[in-house]
Order: structure tokens, then sequence, then C-alpha cells
């Protein structure tokens, strides 16, 4: 797949609810909240490096890369594990986070396809099933003539002249540069 | 499938076409919801895989290009690989997709497509059994279009229309053609998807380096003929697929849908020439007939070819120029692929003519939903699928491509024609359902060698 940087997102946060669901069982499990919190960084990570990392540095990615990069989440999660001071043991933390990996890709593989039909040939987004560019929206060359001319004069021609045409009243000189005219009509509009 | 003499149907959705796309579009309509009985396909064969089985036989074809996520279920999971692994019990099929090396087997791929074909109904919703000749827009209400055949005989109607009639005809450019009019030289010129036959001591030119070309490669030498290999190009990618691989989902349809109508048919011409796949098994076999002196590779091109001695006489032009004396040979293979002009298929080409169809470049000016200007609208979608809607979809001749335009056409119908969509949990019912039944079957098949 090539996913998109909105891809990237769509499918981080349609697959953390698994991995969501294991930390609250485990948090209950241990009376311990941390790992609720370790699913919480393991999601903004995830978000933080789809949408500064991964989509400039990978254009396609395959499954061998998508392993390569959960190593090195797992690696940054650790770090941040410390920093952040959370109460899990190492080890338990690596066997979380590959428990909850587990989870997300078998999301990603099997569940979002049939959810959403064209969640794989749209890189990754939750798209409608429609068209990249509808119809509607491609764009048109712009031209003077806004419509089909009529068969006809229209009622703005009619106006302008024949037998039922309307006087027109003199205005003033369309031109910002040249000034009213000085002669009879010049008088006649500046009176 | 209704007969000749049958009444005419009224469908919601028709469709044009026997092969791939028609019954990817069935399929997707079943899927989503719509009952068998509101589409019809408009063709001869009640089986969607004759067309193709019939070329890859022809040109020795055992594995498709496509990769795993190419197949006939309606959704994407489980992808071919995974349903292989699975049949055969065996971790190989997945281990080959995670590097890009699976390419599907021609016969377990046909059999999946029949197991859904069957399994949806498909051969009962082949109406007519006749190729169409006409379509004709009725004003309605509500807007339709009605099918003839070539002797104008009413097929059916329908609100939503698909045209998927596939390929033009077998392609045989320049020096080719002429050979192909001239009855002493007639059978001496064949199409890498016609039947032929390669005898040992013969000496063949294969013209193209694209897949089929390098089948005929292989075939050629694994009978214990010379083959000369001509292709045009003297840099062909080396890209299993016939277009850059991003060019397969959303954003690079989206990039590809941003460029105006010339710069897509140029950009075609530009990746669609040659390409060279790097794959073992054929290069194994060019190696050992390099090896063995039964093979040889030229870049140029055939000037003109007549009779010889030996079947036929050619003349070389090479590409760097360099003198080659005239080649007994014993016949020429053309890799050449199909006519790609809209005209060459006579159903465009009248609806072109009819209803004042924007061509360009011998291409139909598809509007970027697929549609066809100026018939198509939100209420009633007039439709173009395959190789002649590439340049909207860059690899619409692709399974991958056909599944992208299918789904979107049904989707538009859905919309227009307010569907109730079939919910997540029986879609997922179907699709498992279909899935089990091709695993089933694959048992009962030999694995196909992989030649990545």
């Amino acid at each position: 797949m090539c996913p998109t940087p909105v891809g990237r997102i769509h499918t981080r946060v349609a697959t953390i609810w698994l991995p969501a669901l294991l930390g609250a069982i485990v948090a209950l499990a241990t009376w311990n909240a941390d790992w609720i919190v370790l699913i919480g960084v393991f999601l903004l990570l995830g978000v933080a490096l789809d949408a500064a990392v991964y989509s400039w540095l990978l254009r396609y990615q395959s499954p061998m890369t998508t392993f390569a990069l959960a190593v090195a989440e797992l690696a940054l999660l650790l770090v941040l594990t410390g920093v952040l001071g959370l109460e899990i043991p190492i080890l338990g933390a690596i066997a979380f986070y590959w428990g909850a990996w587990l989870l997300a890709i078998a999301t990603k593989i099997a569940v979002l396809p049939i959810a959403s039909l064209t969640y794989i040939e749209s890189a990754g987004e939750f798209r409608r099933i429609q068209w990249s560019v509808p119809a509607s929206q491609v764009a048109v060359p712009l031209l003077a003539a806004p419509d089909r001319p009529s068969a006809g004069p229209g009622a703005v021609v009619a106006s302008a002249s024949g037998a039922h045409a309307v006087p027109l009243e003199p205005r003033p000189s369309p031109s910002g540069v040249h000034g009213v005219g000085a002669g009879a009509l010049g008088a006649q509009l500046r009176s | 499938m209704s007969d000749n003499g049958a009444e005419p149907e009224d469908l919601v959705i028709g469709i044009v076409g026997d092969g791939f796309g028609s019954l990817l579009v069935y399929a997707t309509a079943v899927y989503l919801g719509f009952r068998p009985d509101q589409i019809g396909i408009f063709g001869e064969n009640t089986n969607p895989v004759a067309t193709y089985q019939q070329f890859a036989w022809n040109l020795g074809q055992t594995v498709l290009r496509s990769e795993s996520e190419s197949h006939f279920l309606p959704a994407d999971w489980p992808t071919f690989a995974q349903v292989d692994a699975y049949a055969r019990r065996s971790l190989s099929p997945l281990w080959r997709s995670a590097g890009r090396r699976f390419n599907p087997g021609v016969p377990e791929m046909l059999t999946e497509a029949s197991i859904v074909a069957r399994q949806l109904g498909f051969p009962s919703r082949v109406l007519g059994g006749t190729k169409v000749g006409w379509v004709v827009r009725e004003p309605g209400p509500p807007l339709h279009y009605s099918l003839y055949d070539e002797d104008a005989r009413l097929l059916g109607r329908c609100k939503h229309l698909m045209m998927a009639p596939g390929h033009g005809p077998l392609a045989f450019p320049g020096p080719y053609g002429r050979a192909r009019e001239d009855p002493a030289t007639r059978e001496r010129v064949v199409q890498a998807y016609e039947p032929k036959a390669y005898y040992p001591g013969g000496r063949y030119v294969v013209v193209g380096s694209g897949i089929a070309s390098i089948n005929e490669w292989a075939n050629a030498i694994e009978s214990g003929a010379q083959c000369i290999a001509l292709r045009r190009n003297p840099h062909p990618d080396e890209q299993d697929l016939n277009v850059p691989r991003c060019l397969f989902d959303g954003s690079g349809i989206d990039a590809f849908q941003a460029l105006s109508f010339d710069q897509r048919l140029d950009f075609l011409g530009e990746v669609l020439k040659g390409t060279s796949p790097n794959r073992r098994g054929w290069a194994q076999i060019v190696r050992e007939g390099r090896q063995r002196g039964l093979f040889e590779e030229v870049i140029g091109s055939l000037t003109d070819i007549q009779p010889g001695p030996a079947g036929l006489r050619v003349k070389l032009a090479t590409y760097d120029g360099a003198e080659y004396p005239d080649l007994d040979v014993t016949g020429v293979v053309c890799g050449t692929g199909f006519v790609k002009s809209t005209l060459s298929v006579p159903v465009l080409r009248r609806l072109a003519q009819t209803y004042g169809v924007p061509v360009e470049r011998e291409r139909m000016k598809l509007k970027s939903n697929c549609g066809i200007p100026p018939l198509d609208r939100d209420d009633s979608r007039l439709c173009l699928m395959g190789i002649n809607a590439n340049t909207v979809v860059p690899n619409g001749d692709t399974i991958a491509g056909l599944k992208y335009i299918a789904r979107r056409f049904v989707g538009d119908v859905v919309r227009a024609e307010r569907l109730r969509v079939r919910p997540a949990y029986r879609r997922m019912s179907l699709q498992l359902g279909l899935a089990r039944r091709t695993v089933r079957a694959l048992r009962q098949l030999e694995t196909t060698r992989q030649l990545a």
C-alpha cells in the first residue's frame, strides 16, 4: 500500500480499539492505570510519527517495512515509558506492546477492508465509495461565455434595440483615465 | 441464461460485456445489497473467465502479473495469498506476498473467479446470449438505456449501464499488419495471444518486451527453437506491473487525474512501454537459452517481411544503426498487445457516432468518474471500464483497476437508488463464505510454480 498522511492517521486511530480494550483489561487485572496511559502514548507516538516522519520518508510501504517500523516504535515507546515514569516492568511492556500491535495489525488487515470497501485502494483512508475527483469538481476552462447562446435575442438584447427598446439614460464614461467629455453630453452630465 | 426469445427485462444495473470487469461489477453490486434480478449482464458467455482463459492458454501463461490484492472476492480481505496459504497449509504464499513476490497462479485465480460467479448467480443473469450492438438513451421517465443486438433486437433496458466490452482486436502494427494481409506470409506472423506452436530447430522473432513477449521467449527456448527477442525500447523498466505501483491506489489515481487529458495520454504512453519483469524463472530460462545459442536480444524493429526459404525473410533496422543482413526465420510472434483505439470496439464507436461522445487521439474523453459524456448523469449513469478507461484510472485494464471502477460505479448507483446497503456482518458472512469455498476448491488443484 502507498498510504497517504491522512490514510496513516485514519488507520492508526481506527486500529486502536482492540489494543485499548487489551490495555483496559490488563489495567483492571493489575489495578495499574499506567497500562491505559501506555496505550495512549502508543497512539500519540504513532500519530506523531505518521504525520511528521513516515509521510515524507515512505511512499510505498511493504509488509516488511511495517514490521521494521513496529520494532523502531517499540524502542521509542520504551524510551517514553522511562521519560514519563510509567510504573510498568520493561518485559511486561514489551509483551504488551507486541500483543497490542498484533491486535492492531489484525484489525487493519481483516476488519477495515470489510468495514470500508475501498479502504485499501483509498491508500488507508476511510472515504465514501466515490471517485477521487467527482465529475462535478473537475476544473473547467474559464470562458467569457457563461452559457450557451439562445436561439433568438434575449431580454437584454431585446431591450437595447427594436420596437420595444427601453431608452438608455446617459452615464459617465467608464474609463478611469479619461474624464467626462467636454462636449454637449458632458455638459449635460455635469449639470 | 435467458434465450433470445425471452422477454427483455427492465433492470437497475446493466453490464455490457461478460468478462472480468462484468463479474467484478456484478459481485460488488450483490455484495452491497442489490438482488441478482436487478442486474443483467449482456454478453455471449455465462463463464466470465472464458476469454481470459483462452488468451492465457495461447500465451502459455501460468501466473498472473497481478499481486495478492488483485482477486475476485468482493472485498479486499482475505487476499489471494492468504486464501492460498490457508488452502495449502503453507506459509510460503504469505512470505512471498510480504516480499511482493507472490503472483497468483492462473488456474487458482480462475477457479476463484468461477466460484464467485457461480455462488452469486452470475450465469443466470447473462441475458440474451449475444453481443450488444447498440445502446440507446431513452428519456423515460425514468431515464434509462435500451440495449439492442447487432440485428436491432431489443435485449433489455436498464437505468444504469456499465460498458465493459474488453480489449479491441489484436494489434499488428506496420509491417506485421502488411504481412498478415499477404497470403504468402499470413500464417507465419502470429500474435502472442493467438494459438501457436514452436518447432525444435525453428527460429522465431518475438517482438516486444512486455509479459506476453517474455512468456514467448521462454516458450520458444523450452521447445528447442531459436528466439530473437526484438524490442524497440533500450531501457525497459524492471517493473512487474504495467504501471508504477503507487498508481494503483487512491493517492496515485488522484495525482493522475490532476493531469490534463493530453498529459494523461502522454504519461500512459511513457509508462506502458515495454516492461521487463526480473523474475528468476524466466531469467534462468533465458540465461540457459543464451548459453545454448538459442536466444539473442536485439534492439530495433522489423521493416519488411517477405516469404523466404525458411518461411520468412525479414529486414531488420537496429536501434544503433548497425547493419544486419536479411534474416531467414520460421515465424514472427508479435507481443504487440491489442488495438487501444476506442473506435475499434463497434458498440463504442456507434455510441460515439450517435451521441457525439468526444473522442481525442482515438480515446473517449471520459469524465473523471469514467462517465461517458454527454449521456452520463448522476441519476442514470453510463460508465466505461477496462483499457478504454485508463485515461481516468491508469491501471483500468488490471484486476485492481477494474475493481476500483466497479466499486465506484456501484457506489454511485447505490446513492442514486437510495439502496439500503447490506449490513457489515452480512457482508463479512458473504465474503467468508466465498473464501471458504475457494479454499476447498484450491485444495483440489496442483500448486502452480511461482516464477519470481
